[in-house]
């Protein structure tokens, strides 16, 4: 099966004999019989979670490589097809990264420390002060490679399915199709710190956006009372279906409040779809609120899906207020968050890693040099679930203007700030107090469409 | 030039990767025996390399990596896997889209 390399990401993606295709509401089934007929295409399954994306493979096993061409040949019938593309097996970039103490946590409370500067940070203290940690209803979806349910510093923050006979009791896992039920991490491999052979990066990621705070233990996550539930797309190396993904998102939108992404994919019109299934289904049509890092790459463009127009699209700053170097720029950078940054001399970030002795980051449950935008995504995931604890009411895109209208503008000579936005720090670094604040007066001036303009 | 299509219609680019084949299993057992063959090569390659596994895999499907891999797939497919595995390698890239 061919093999190709998306050409703005660099990420493979390898063909398979599906096809994901969405045909238009009016379309007739006369017309959609005759046009799958004309290509040798037949149907054989549809989305879980969205019923109208269907699963098409060619009724020949000798047109099984050709999907690329048959999926084109799709699009071109635009009466009839919404969008229609191979279901690729996906190569995903986790963002590279690298106590127990709340006083080393310096992206919540920034008192100087490691040589920081005071103050440059997500000010978390003030927002606790008005909402605590969150409210428990509010749940974040860290979907990412598995989450150490049994940590003892996440444990008590992990959701648990209100429905009594469900079997995802925690969560989903949409690569193991034997054990879907278990979001746990599963592989391991030495080295055992290696992001992308271990199932080590989720966990770090919950910690960040809501490890259990107050409890004398560990440090805390930025939302340290919502709850945090574990959707994993990712095993290793393995590679990653696109309609995995999809689907992975809108099942987390159909239990989550916001949605926490810190990896990155080749563009799919199925997770485009998902992406826009997650903003008008989740929280009873409200939407839910889908973080997205930005990558890693030092580009001048940000990555997908956090180019996607319903994302809160995640930059990095550093613990001096400036720009992180590895984190992209651009149009669709909505806002940054602290993080650590390719200067060894900044801090990285103190979080929560996998509690299995000699497994991930660290040789302990705690790591202290958690970094890249894969942290400063669940950063704003917590922000984000702390403003609904404030006021449940937003809508997602009202959540994203209570974020933009309220980040900090942080380096405004070396940002270039115009109307408001630097292509580094999108609308500025995320500022969790005056969020919260704004949140609770709920006067939100919409004039953020612009947040996406790509 | 090889393309799809977002939800919008633009065309996504793409490039053939010359030192990426996909594989295929046909079989009852595909998938375990996709997994058998990761396991396989990578601990070949382990012992003889630091270097990052070459072959990934999910269900049936195997992405393997080897310096030019796409211009003689049969045989980089035929050489990477276990014998018992690969005694019907048959490409099926004469009409792969990446050519049009």
């Amino acid at each position: 099966m061919p093999v190709f390399v998306e050409r703005q990401s660099q990420l493979k993606l390898m063909l398979t004999d599906q096809i994901l295709v969405t045909f238009k509401p009016g379309a007739s089934s006369a017309r959609r019989r005759k046009l799958l007929d004309g290509l040798g295409l037949q149907l054989v399954g549809h989305s879980e979670f969205d019923a109208r994306r269907q699963t098409l493979v060619p009724t020949s096993v000798r047109r099984s490589s050709r999907t690329l061409d048959l999926a084109n040949q799709l699009v071109a019938a635009d009466d009839v097809i919404a969008f229609a593309a191979p279901n690729f097996l996906a190569q995903i970039r986790k963002g590279s990264v690298n106590d127990p103490q709340f006083a080393a946590q310096w992206h919540l409370d920034n008192r100087g420390q490691g040589k920081g500067t005071p103050l440059q940070d997500a000010r978390a203290i003030g927002a606790w002060n008005l909402v605590g940690g969150g409210h428990r209803s509010i749940v974040i979806a860290i979907i990412d490679d598995g989450l150490d349910l049994e940590h003892p510093d996440l444990k008590d923050n992990i959701w648990k399915n209100p429905a009594a006979r469900a079997r995802d009791r925690h969560g989903r896992d949409f690569v193991d199709d034997s054990d879907r039920y278990n979001p746990r991490p599963k592989v391991f491999k030495a080295p055992f710190d290696d992001t992308d052979s271990n199932d080590i990066h989720g966990t770090p990621c919950a910690g960040v956006a809501a490890a259990v705070g107050n409890n004398g233990r560990g440090g805390a996550g930025m939302a340290w009372n919502c709850r945090l539930m574990a959707v994993k797309i990712m095993a290793g190396e393995a590679l990653a279906p696109h309609d995995r993904i999809a689907d992975a998102i809108r099942y987390a939108a159909s239990h989550a409040d916001v949605l926490s992404c810190s990896w990155g994919v080749a563009p799919s019109p199925d997770i485009e779809s998902a992406m826009t299934y997650a903003v008008t289904r989740g929280r009873g049509g409200r939407g839910s609120v889908v973080c997205v890092a930005t990558g890693n790459e030092h580009a001048s463009r940000i990555g997908f899906p956090s180019s996607d127009d319903h994302a809160v699209a995640v930059g990095a700053c550093n613990d001096r207020g400036r720009h992180s170097a590895y984190s992209n720029r651009g149009q669709g950078l909505t806002v940054v968050a602290p993080s650590d940054d390719d200067d060894s001399r900044r801090q990285g970030i103190t979080t929560t890693d996998v509690s299995l002795r000699g497994k991930g980051y660290s040789a302990g449950a705690y790591c202290s040099d958690f970094g890249g935008t894969s942290s400063a995504t669940p950063l704003v995931a917590g922000v984000a679930a702390l403003v609904l604890s404030a006021n449940r009411s937003l809508r997602w895109d009202e959540v994203r203007d209570v974020l933009t209208s309220t980040a900090d503008k942080i380096d405004p000579s070396g940002g270039n700030y115009r109307r408001g936005h630097s292509l580094k720090y999108g609308f500025g670094r995320v500022n969790a107090e005056a969020a919260v604040t704004k949140a609770k007066g709920h006067r939100v001036r919409r004039v953020r469409k612009a947040v996406k303009k790509r | 030039m090889p393309h799809y299509y977002a939800t919008s219609a633009t065309p996504i680019q793409l490039d053939e990767a010359p030192d990426d084949i996909g594989v295929r299993f046909e079989h009852e057992n595909a998938s375990k025996m996709a997994g058998r063959a990761v396991r396989e090569i990578t601990t070949r390659t382990a012992r003889t390399s630091a270097a990052a596994s070459p072959a990934s895999h999910f269900g049936r499907f195997m992405l393997l990596h080897e310096s030019g891999a796409s211009t003689a797939p049969v045989a980089t497919v035929v050489n990477a896997l276990p014998k018992a595995l690969a005694s019907r390698a048959r490409c099926r890239c004469s009409s792969s889209a990446s050519r049009n």
